[in-house]
């Protein structure tokens, strides 16, 4: 039986040492580049953030999509994009409420967290606990809000 | 390309023309990155002689190979020129910069000339310009890099500066990057000041192309698996204490290596007056890390109460409190990281600012120097009086502007007999004591190519190891005696090539065995190597490259008039005793001149350099395939 997972986020154990875009970018996509991460990090004076994509209750990405290429995997609660149906138009970035839609520029697609299918590469390789995988408990659900929130809030502090 | 993005850009200031060019395939297989790629560069390319503040020495910045990848703390990057205190000026620092510079499209860059006016050089994802630094010259390097990230508007540009001490020439002025990360040895801000080159900022969307991904992966994770073993044993990953300081200082103190009052002792009675459970408990708010790094060594703190609340930044290290602590006797840690601020937002080197001022405390002591020359008295451990030193020294004020000269040369401008108490190894200040620490210690820091310091080869044989791990690592057990002479150049030299193949990758030495011979060694890096660029090579040949590069710094040095005179520690090191102590010592706490003569002799012939000078041999060259940096010293009849 699959369980809905998602990537739960502790800004207070982030080291900034983005190994987890690193990682997406060169697991998913072949090279070590931050752009082309589904994972982002931002560093500012006394300040850090990591976000990804958060799975939102309500699918603001997958809502605005002319081509409906963005839906969400009922089993495991993943967002998904079907690329061949993405026609770069960028809405999704727009209306993500935490900014973490990132874009190929050379593919023109855009890039969301598919959380590897169900192994996160992010997750596995990082240092602290400032990332982890967990079933949407009630209890989990609440440390993922709060963890969103509060990371969302440096990310808007430190400016992408 | 792999891993290497393959390009140099070239800077020529007096003329502002800027120029791309590949880095060579030699360059790239035969020096790997970074300090190796620096130092031939160096040695190739600018006119023998010729002073660290002529327009004619080129400064050179240098990533890695693996920079902005997987590999564990593969972040960092060296920058190299001559130095404005001895000869080789070459200095390494972490953090975000060596990335972002290899995302912009380049592992290398070559400045050479002096601009007109201040100016940044500017790389944006490839393209590089001058830009006007006249608004940003005379800003400290926290304001520095604020303004440049406001006025791109992108908090994701990587600045690289210097602050008013690299304007005002201060011989040991470093290189800042972020709140605290430094090149600060051997005076590269300097260098970069008398370019008239205040900053690089750069940024990019360039990916760095892997080999084989999955290949790499595995080979990265292998060794973050090793260290990070080893890390929580030790006490340095993140969280389980405070860094550097955390696990060096009382480690220090107990291996009579805690240089105190300017390296006339090698333990502290106050040590426990800086404990570093305190900074742990009260100030330290997180632990953060460099790119890529799964340690995680840095602290970040706040001070909310107190005589210093307000007080906030990263770090500090070890060294830090070591320097404005141990050294000038000084129990006040609030000072200290008043200091420690003070160093990082003027551009400072806090090594040699901590040692030059114990070095005046102890000619104030002996009455060399008093209150007339000083401006105010200047008495061990006073802790004001090393705050107000900090910013004449930056200023190149008052009294500060002898001590900005370095210990070497204010003791000349000084006179009264001032030198016997200048301790500096090629012209650097002195970093450790060797009376307590050890004969491999005293060759170590003495023979170092950038002078006295802990960076270039290593001594955990002398401390951390067990005769039995010495014997199977070394093949020998006395490389865990500290009180033994012989055969120390096996170490010594076998770590000078594992510290440089770090360099020349950009990975952090923590993870090499310049740390331990249980951490991460020449054939891991290979594999990392070899999986991440492509091109095979083993251990072996890893430390092949290793030994071309020291031996293109030591030529380096030949040419610039280094001889065996140069190669030994400070004369106070041969004739005084350390004061008693519980802690372990030398025998006598002296060095032995005859032993450490004939320990100078056979590390030579252990290089294959000529046993009198040092000077390596045309047949050793030649065997690294450096027939023409042979060439070169034969053209100054040096090489027999």
């Amino acid at each position: 039986m699959s369980k809905t997972m998602a990537i739960v986020i502790d800004v207070e154990q982030c080291g900034a040492c983005h190994l987890c875009e690193t990682v997406c970018s060169l697991g998913r996509e072949g090279e070590c580049n931050p752009v082309l991460s589904r994972i982002r990090v931002r560093r500012g004076e006394m300040m850090e953030s990591v976000l990804v994509c958060q799975q939102c209750e309500v699918l603001f990405c997958g809502s605005v999509c002319p081509n409906q290429a963005i839906r969400r995997d009922e089993e495991t609660g993943a967002i998904l994009i079907d690329e061949s149906l993405c026609n770069g138009c960028k809405a999704c970035i727009k209306a993500c409420p935490y900014q973490v839609v990132g874009f190929h520029p050379e593919r023109k697609k855009a890039l969301i967290c598919d959380q590897c299918g169900g192994k996160p590469l992010c997750v596995d390789w990082c240092p602290r606990q400032a990332l982890q995988y967990l079933e949407l408990t009630p209890a989990a659900m609440k440390k993922k809000i709060a963890g969103a929130e509060k990371a969302f809030a440096s990310f808007q502090k430190i400016g992408s | 390309m792999y891993g290497w993005q393959g390009q140099l850009l070239r800077v020529d200031l007096s003329t502002g023309k800027i120029e791309t060019v590949p880095l060579s395939e030699r360059l790239r297989l035969d020096f790997i990155g970074g300090r190796g790629i620096n130092a031939k560069i160096l040695f190739d390319e600018r006119p023998p002689g010729t002073d660290a503040f002529d327009p004619a020495n080129c400064l050179l910045f240098g990533s890695g190979p693996l920079t902005g990848t997987l590999a564990p703390g593969a972040g960092r990057f060296n920058v190299t020129s001559k130095s404005p205190l001895g000869f080789l000026g070459d200095s390494n620092s972490g953090g975000h910069w060596a990335p972002a510079l290899k995302f912009s499209g380049y592992d290398h860059i070559a400045i050479t000339g002096k601009a007109e006016k201040p100016v940044f050089l500017f790389i944006d994802n490839g393209k590089a310009s001058l830009l006007d630094a006249q608004d940003l010259w005379g800003l400290d390097t926290w304001e520095t890099q604020r303004r440049i990230k406001k006025s791109f508007k992108d908090p994701r540009i990587e600045t690289v500066c210097i602050g008013p001490a690299g304007e005002n020439l201060v011989r040991f002025a470093g290189v800042r990057t972020s709140l605290k990360r430094s090149a600060a040895r051997t005076g590269m801000g300097a260098v970069m000041g008398s370019k008239n080159l205040k900053a690089i900022a750069v940024r990019g969307n360039k990916g760095i192309k892997i080999a084989d991904p999955s290949g790499f992966m595995k080979a990265v994770r292998n060794c973050n698996d090793i260290f990070e073993a080893i890390a929580i044993q030790r006490g340095f990953k993140a969280g389980n204490f405070a860094g550097t300081y955390g696990f060096l200082w009382y480690l220090h103190q107990k291996n009579s290596k805690l240089g105190t009052k300017h390296h006339q002792a090698a333990n502290w009675e106050d040590a426990d007056k800086l404990d570093p459970a305190f900074f742990h408990q009260n100030y330290r708010t997180k632990m953060l890390g460099c790119y890529s790094c799964p340690v995680q060594c840095m602290p970040r703190f706040r001070v909310d109460k107190g005589p210093a609340k307000g007080l906030y930044g990263e770090g500090p290290e070890f060294e830090t409190i070591a320097s404005f602590g141990s050294i000038c006797l000084n129990t006040d840690l609030n000072s200290i990281l008043k200091a420690a601020e003070l160093t990082n937002k003027l551009g400072l080197d806090c090594d040699s600012t901590g040692r030059v001022i114990g070095f005046a405390m102890e000619l104030y002591e002996n009455k060399i120097i008093d209150d007339d020359d000083v401006g105010f008295p200047l008495n061990w451990g006073d802790s004001q009086a090393i705050l107000r030193l900090v910013e004449l020294i930056a200023a190149r004020k008052d009294f500060g502007k002898i001590l900005a000269e370095g210990e070497l040369r204010a003791a000349q401008i000084i006179g009264g007999g001032a030198d016997k108490y200048a301790l500096t190894i090629k012209g650097l200040e002195f970093h450790e004591s060797f009376r307590g620490s050890g004969a491999g210690h005293a060759l170590a820091h003495s023979t170092s190519t950038r002078g006295s310091d802990h960076l270039r080869s290593s001594h955990h044989a002398e401390h951390a190891l067990s005769p039995e791990i010495a014997r199977d690592f070394y093949g020998y057990a006395e490389a865990a005696d500290r009180t033994v002479y012989d055969h120390k150049e096996l170490q010594v030299v076998y770590n000078e090539y594992n510290s440089a193949l770090a360099d020349m990758l950009e990975v952090c030495k923590f993870f090499s065995h310049w740390s331990s011979p249980v951490c991460v060694g020449a054939d891991l890096f290979a594999e990392m190597f070899s999986a991440a660029t492509g091109v095979q090579m083993n251990g072996k040949e890893m430390l092949k490259a290793a030994e071309r590069a020291y031996n293109v710094e030591r030529a380096f040095l030949v040419r610039e008039g280094v001889r065996r005179e140069h190669d030994y520690p400070p004369e106070r090191e041969f004739t005084d005793p350390l004061p008693p102590g519980p802690w372990p010592r030398m025998p006598g706490s002296v060095i032995d001149r005859q032993a450490y003569e004939k320990l100078l002799t056979a590390y030579y012939r252990e290089h294959g350099w000529d046993e009198r000078d040092g000077i390596p041999k045309r047949r050793t060259l030649e065997s690294l395939n450096l027939a023409d940096v042979a060439d070169s010293l034969d053209r100054l009849e040096q090489v027999d």
